[in-house]
């Protein structure tokens, strides 16, 4: 099915734009939350009482069963009146201002994390005053409890408006011992992408704890503070995750996969040799599953190179994590510092930990290796030692990266794309994405997908014009997915027919296949 | 570890009106309001408390309405407390008679693991009232307290301010060394190493 529409928003104001397609806006009604008047520290959970216009905002799910949902809404908008009437709280007269007291309080960004334990004790949130998110995480608490959100039901998410129609989504994920919320006022992520951020951040939780001991400490006691038990560099990575989903999104969490260094085949080739028999020479001596994973990536943690065992590969999700808590302690191992660490892979196996060793090499790249033996630090030392011997000796490490600086000569007209290969789960992009692109590819992409993230069709291709009649900012942009790639563009000219967008787009898609093999890892190198 | 403070849930438990988000409000805000004003569904107060001079914990207070018909709205609230405080008014001798039956129900939904030691107070709250009005003799509540495993019991009022803030600091007392009892237990050693086999089945997807 092919889908293409134009409609005029201001760039500048991407982040309020609404398209016809934003179901949200159907399905809920108008209604708020406020805090306590009195108390600076406490919180209550009531509804703006307004005979006239008095509903709840509730929205269910959107999809398919979009009539179930309605019912959902009118069913707990009625249960919401006759729990909160319309008699309590004749105080609060002024909406707005007490809307904005309970969202205004951000410090700049339009989305906030809230984690806590069922027992409703705070585990991380977003606010600098934690007394206060104490109060609000009680709220949370309530309204999911009420409502009965988690995995099993439909409804997900709800929805308010302030006084401006600004529109604010609570987003939630029940994951039995540990519930999440994101509060987002951006319009252009969906809900699904919400929850997997969510996804996101809840696996870090459990890539630190494991879900085995999560289960023990939470089942022995529910009581149990997790907030204390986490340590500070888990503290400083979750708020380090959750602000970089608030303000500065990798385009690697938005695409669901990993970025490669694009390089030669040969020279990656040279890499892959190395790793391999270094490997080989290694493993005559030694038990298997003491080294699992090698990985080498470049500083910036784009993958060069990977050394598997056949039958298990890792999860993208599982890796993020990995290249976060790398990332965060990169000034560390660029001192020349050796990381040792046990990580659970939640994706992999989340009952139990493997361990990263993880280290700079001479050649300015990171290797990484994941053993399942907590002992292995001296022989993986050894083996990570010798890989960087080797890797100096055989292989030119100038200028590993091989950049693909045609594509702009071949492509005049187009300003960025993003290509992704739906069977290795890479993707390919001549330069990061500002923030702004990624809301025009996110909006771009809400076209192609229901509530839930599905793509409505196997194959979809969606186009779109935003003008700007202030500035000369004026763009076109196109999102094709099929079973094999999704491709993002954007082009710098709104004159542009479909058709010849249509046209490059389909150029750029056979230029990404003829040098798919400089741009992704295809299998890694398997043992 | 983390240098952040514990946080200790304590849930207060009473009939309707006898005065619960009053000493709540007591306790935190030093204030008092002679308006009666039901609690809707829960209130949510905080305070950093200092317990035995050296342990500072965050306090948060989940406050429930004692209606009826919020009930479906209170099982939630119990999971994971650490105190469970108890409110009757002496005054009304019905919440007198309700207390045991709001432990009970406490202990039936909170699922806690030892229900034998976890730390109960009980508040007789209004005693600034005149005698003539007070229906609960404080014997009758002494045995109720004695009866209940030796409960720590406190002759309270929220509008006179007496005898609050010691309640409160009993109730901090309690939930922290209940947030603290066998912490001995993740002492254990938590990091077991999955037991890969690679001649196994393939797992997850590609990459």
């Amino acid at each position: 099915m092919e889908k293409s529409a134009s409609f005029q928003i201001n760039p500048q104001n991407s982040a309020r734009a609404t398209t016809s397609v934003d179901l949200t806006n159907h399905l809920s009604a108008r209604g708020l939350f406020h805090s306590d008047a009195d108390a600076g520290t406490s919180a209550s959970i009531k509804t703006k009482s307004n005979p006239e216009s008095a509903t709840a905002t509730i929205s269910g799910s959107v999809g398919a069963d979009a009539d179930l949902n309605i019912d959902l809404q009118s069913l707990i908008t009625s249960e919401l009146n006759s729990i909160y009437p319309a008699t309590v709280n004749q105080s609060t007269s002024n909406k707005s201002a007490n809307t904005s007291r309970f969202i205004g309080e951000r410090t700049g960004k339009d989305k906030h994390f809230f984690i806590f334990t069922s027992a409703g004790k705070l585990v991380f949130s977003q606010w600098e005053n934690e007394s206060h998110a104490m109060g609000l995480t009680g709220i949370i608490h309530t309204v999911m409890n009420y409502f009965n959100i988690n995995d099993n039901t439909s409804m997900k998410q709800f929805s308010m408006y302030d006084g401006d129609g600004i529109m604010t989504r609570f987003v939630f994920a029940d994951k039995n011992h540990i519930k999440l919320m994101v509060q987002c006022s951006n319009n252009y992520e969906s809900t699904a992408q919400l929850q997997q951020q969510l996804d996101l951040v809840y696996s870090y939780i459990i890539s630190s704890v494991s879900q085995r001991n999560l289960n023990k400490l939470m089942m022995k006691r529910s009581n149990f503070d997790l907030q204390h038990y986490l340590t500070d560099l888990d503290q400083q990575l979750l708020q380090s995750l959750c602000d970089s989903l608030a303000t500065q999104q990798k385009l690697t969490w938005f695409a669901n996969s990993l970025e490669c260094l694009p390089m030669t085949p040969k020279k990656r080739n040279a890499i892959n040799t190395v790793l391999s028999s270094q490997y080989l020479d290694f493993n005559i001596s030694n038990r298997n599953g003491q080294i699992l994973y090698t990985l080498v990536t470049s500083l910036d943690m784009r993958l060069i190179s990977i050394l598997r065992p056949s039958n298990h590969t890792l999860h993208t999700i599982d890796l993020q994590i990995l290249f976060e808590l790398v990332q965060l302690q990169l000034t560390d191992l660029l001192l020349d510092k050796v990381l040792w660490f046990p990580i659970c892979f939640p994706k992999f196996n989340d009952n139990g930990f493997l361990y990263a060793l993880i280290k700079v090499l001479p050649n300015r790249t990171i290797i990484m290796v994941i053993s399942s033996q907590k002992n292995a630090f001296e022989t993986l030392n050894e083996f990570v030692g010798r890989i960087g011997d080797k890797l100096m000796e055989d292989v030119n490490s100038n200028n590993l990266e091989f950049p693909l600086l045609d594509w702009h000569k071949m492509f005049p007209c187009i300003n960025h794309f993003v290509y992704k290969m739906k069977r290795t789960v890479q993707i390919y992009t001549p330069f990061q994405p500002t923030n702004e692109m990624l809301q025009y590819y996110n909006h771009l992409k809400n076209l192609c997908e229901d509530d839930q993230g599905r793509t409505l069709n196997k194959s979809s291709i969606a186009m779109l014009k935003w003008k700007n009649d202030t500035s000369p900012g004026q763009l076109s942009g196109l999102y094709w997915t099929t079973e094999k790639f999704e491709l993002y563009i954007l082009l710098n000219d709104i004159n542009i027919s479909n058709q010849s967008i249509l046209r490059s787009a389909k150029r750029l898609i056979q230029h990404m296949r003829e040098v798919e093999s400089y741009l992704f890892i295809s299998r890694g190198v398997t043992f | 570890m983390s240098r952040k403070k514990n946080i200790l849930k304590v849930i207060i438990l009473g009939d309707s009106g006898v005065g619960k988000t009053s000493l709540m409000h007591r306790y935190v805000n030093d204030k008092y309001s002679q308006q009666y004003k039901a609690t809707i569904g829960a209130d949510f107060l905080t305070k950093e408390v200092v317990v035995n001079d050296d342990k500072v914990a965050t306090m948060q207070v989940w406050d429930t309405a004692g209606q009826e018909r919020f009930q479906s709205l209170g099982v939630a609230f119990y999971r994971g407390a650490d105190c469970c405080v108890l409110v009757y008014d002496v005054t009304n001798a019905k919440s007198f008679d309700n207390v045991k039956s709001w432990r009970d129900e406490f202990l039936v939904h909170a699922n806690v693991a030892s229900p034998e030691t976890f730390p109960f107070v009980i508040l007789a709250n209004k005693v600034d009232v005149e005698e003539s009005k007070k229906v609960v003799s404080s014997r009758s509540a002494q045995e109720l307290a004695k009866s209940l495993g030796n409960v720590p019991l406190f002759f309270t009022s929220a509008k006179d301010s007496i005898n609050v803030q010691d309640a409160f600091e009993e109730i901090a007392r309690s939930a922290l060394q209940q947030s603290q009892s066998d912490a001995d237990a993740y002492e254990d050693d938590l990091n077991e190493a999955i037991n890969i086999q690679l001649d196994g089945e393939p797992s997850s997807c590609g990459c």
